[in-house]
């Protein structure tokens, strides 16, 4: 593997993750509204957990690496099954204006998701699990490729179409060079790769590099609403993403047992206390359960379940310690970093 | 068709290729009295690429193609990719052993060139609308050193090919360049992406012809010169076996014969 000489990074708090969706909208106005074989594809989408994902059942597809051997048993996906068929709105026969004949009562997806079967990116939004309003929960998942450090699809191509830059870490598909075989589609295990059916070409999220390049941030994070991202070096200690991952330590990896190394960090979701099953008083037991993150994230690719569950604990207790001295009018680099008022607090680069 | 999966596999796949290679031995010794053309057996075949004055090739009902003899190719072998392994297996392996026949004829009008291919198929995959789509495809491979037979994955740096691919959801085959495993090139320059097709799909066969001009457009053809022989080689993609790549079937090296 070619020596990378500084690694792009990304944290997400998903403390503070709205589900308003407004990184998804930011990357498809950015990069995938070129051509029809793009419309179906979020480079950057918001999944609810618990829940299926995009594209649907992803986690238990396949690919990435088992003690250290390259999988490719993964399936295809296919695009209106698995990721939902892009779809407009029938806005022209709902609208008085703009010519519109106002024939319709509502606004309809068309073509409309249809069948036992049907599926979207965003299909299973805020359903969660558990029952109301004892344990009911869910949480937002905002994922991106994650540029990983042992990449998965850079090892899949046989065409060596995919590479990874030793400039800055960031991940890509040389549209030029790839003939679309799509083992890079099989190969990563968060399928973050798309099938481009009219470019004939595999795409996938560029980590925004024309704008790191000028070290602007990936326009993901500056849109971010909830000001949920920060993105920088693994190796500069003055930047947050540093202080977030390696020294104040509360950030993880999703999925790290597929092997590859992703750069992306999650801080794990606080949530409220669960009611007991009679509606009484409230228990010690989180909303979310902490099994659940567990099973989601973690530090590395050999940490067992329970080591993964006392990482989530103690991140918890950094977290709630690092409150309670603001709260008693401290203060906290930690809450300080979360807070991130300014572009400038979430973008070092 | 056989595929591999992880070490075990590959041994157990290496007995089944020495087994098949006796199998092939017989086979070889049973059909060595038929002829090259028309037969089907172990050796280098020989397409002739008739001269018919006038012949419009791309038009499967031209009288020309009546002059033209067919060739029986044995697509014989069979490459893939390890899904628990790691990636693509060395082509020039043997291969595992493949019972698919294409049939060759070729013609010309003193030029332009047609290669006929007639090839049974049980299901026509002539899109890759979907993620898991994969054309229906035909490759012919050819060393720039005309008579030399190059590693036939690709040739080598030292000995280059050049490659005329079909697939059935392109709108015209595709002038390739390559000189050794994971270097093909569709070559750049618009001159030489100067190839035309027919195809047809009916009853569980493909027709297709494939046209190119005689003279070379640029250096990234080879030229098809009347009186002179040239190593081919050809390959064949199921589609709806998600073939590509080096995932396919593959022939050894026969001989075109141009009028």
């Amino acid at each position: 593997m070619a020596t990378i000489q500084k690694q792009v990074r990304m944290v997400f708090d998903l403390n503070k993750c709205l589900g308003c969706h407004t990184c998804t909208m930011a990357c498809k106005s950015m990069w995938t509204d070129r051509n029809d074989g793009q419309m179906y594809m979020y480079w950057n989408n918001v999944e609810t957990h618990p829940g299926e994902g995009y594209p649907r059942g992803w986690e238990n597809l396949g690919g990435g690496f088992v003690d250290g051997t390259l999988q490719l048993n993964s399936p295809l996906p296919k695009i209106v099954e698995s990721y939902g068929a892009a779809w407009e709105y029938n806005y022209d026969q709902v609208l008085k204006t703009g010519g519109g004949d106002a024939t319709a009562t509502h606004v309809v997806p068309v073509p409309a998701p249809d069948g036992s079967s049907a599926y979207s990116s965003n299909w299973q939004e805020d359903i969660g699990s558990g029952t109301n309003p004892n344990d009911s929960h869910y949480f937002y998942l905002p994922r991106i490729c994650n540029h990983c450090t042992n990449p998965a699809c850079v090892a899949a191509c046989p065409r060596k179409a995919v590479y990874k830059r030793e400039e800055d870490g960031i991940v890509l598909i040389d549209q030029s060079r790839c003939r679309g075989y799509r083992y890079c589609l099989k190969g990563c295990p968060y399928k973050k790769i798309y099938w481009n059916p009219e470019e004939k070409k595999s795409q996938k999220c560029i980590f925004c590099y024309p704008r790191i390049e000028q070290k602007q941030g990936n326009f993901c994070v500056t849109q971010c609403a909830g000001r949920i991202r920060w993105v920088g070096y693994a190796q500069d200690t003055n930047s947050n993403v540093y202080k977030l991952v390696e020294k104040w330590r509360v950030g993880l990896r999703l999925h790290p047992e597929f092997g590859t190394e992703p750069n992306t960090f999650y801080i794990p979701p606080l949530s409220p206390p669960t009611f007991s099953s009679t509606g009484g008083p409230i228990t010690n037991t989180r909303r979310i359960p902490v099994s659940t993150l567990a099973n989601l994230f973690g530090d590395n690719a050999s940490q067992t379940q329970a080591q993964r569950e006392a990482r989530i604990q103690e991140i918890f207790n950094i977290l709630e310690t690092e409150r309670e001295k603001v709260r008693a009018g401290g203060s906290s680099e930690l809450v300080d970093i979360l807070v991130s008022k300014s572009e400038a607090d979430r973008v070092q680069l | 068709m056989y595929s591999f999966k992880g070490a075990d596999a590959m041994k157990n796949a290496i007995r089944t290729c020495l087994k098949n290679i006796l199998f092939v031995a017989v086979l070889a010794v049973a059909v060595s009295g038929m002829s090259a053309m028309g037969g089907s057996g172990g050796g280098m075949l020989t397409i002739t690429a008739v001269y018919v004055s006038g012949a419009n090739g791309l038009n499967p009902s031209d009288p020309g193609w009546s002059s033209a003899a067919e060739v029986s190719i044995p697509i014989n072998r069979f490459i893939d990719f390890v899904e628990g392994g790691g990636g693509m297996m060395d082509c020039n392996m043997m291969g595992d052993m493949l019972n698919r026949t294409l049939r060759v004829k070729a013609l010309h009008n003193g030029s332009t060139m047609y290669i006929r291919y007639t090839l049974s198929d049980a299901t026509q995959d002539a899109s890759v609308g979907d993620t898991d789509l994969f054309g229906d495809a035909i490759a012919l491979e050819i060393p720039y050193a005309r008579t030399t037979t190059p590693p036939i994955c690709m040739g080598s740096q030292a000995d280059p090919v050049n490659i005329i691919m079909w697939r059935g959801d392109l709108a015209a085959p595709q002038n390739i360049v390559a000189g050794g495993i994971g270097t093909v090139q569709v070559s750049p320059d618009n001159a030489s992406q100067n190839l035309s097709r027919y195809q047809a799909y009916s009853k569980g066969v493909w027709t297709v012809i494939v046209a190119r001009p005689m003279t070379a457009a640029s250096s990234n053809q080879i030229a098809f010169t009347r009186g002179l022989s040239y190593s081919i080689a050809f390959a064949n993609w199921n589609g709806s076996n998600t073939e590509r790549n080096g995932r396919k079937g593959f022939s050894s090296w026969h001989t075109l014969a141009v009028q």
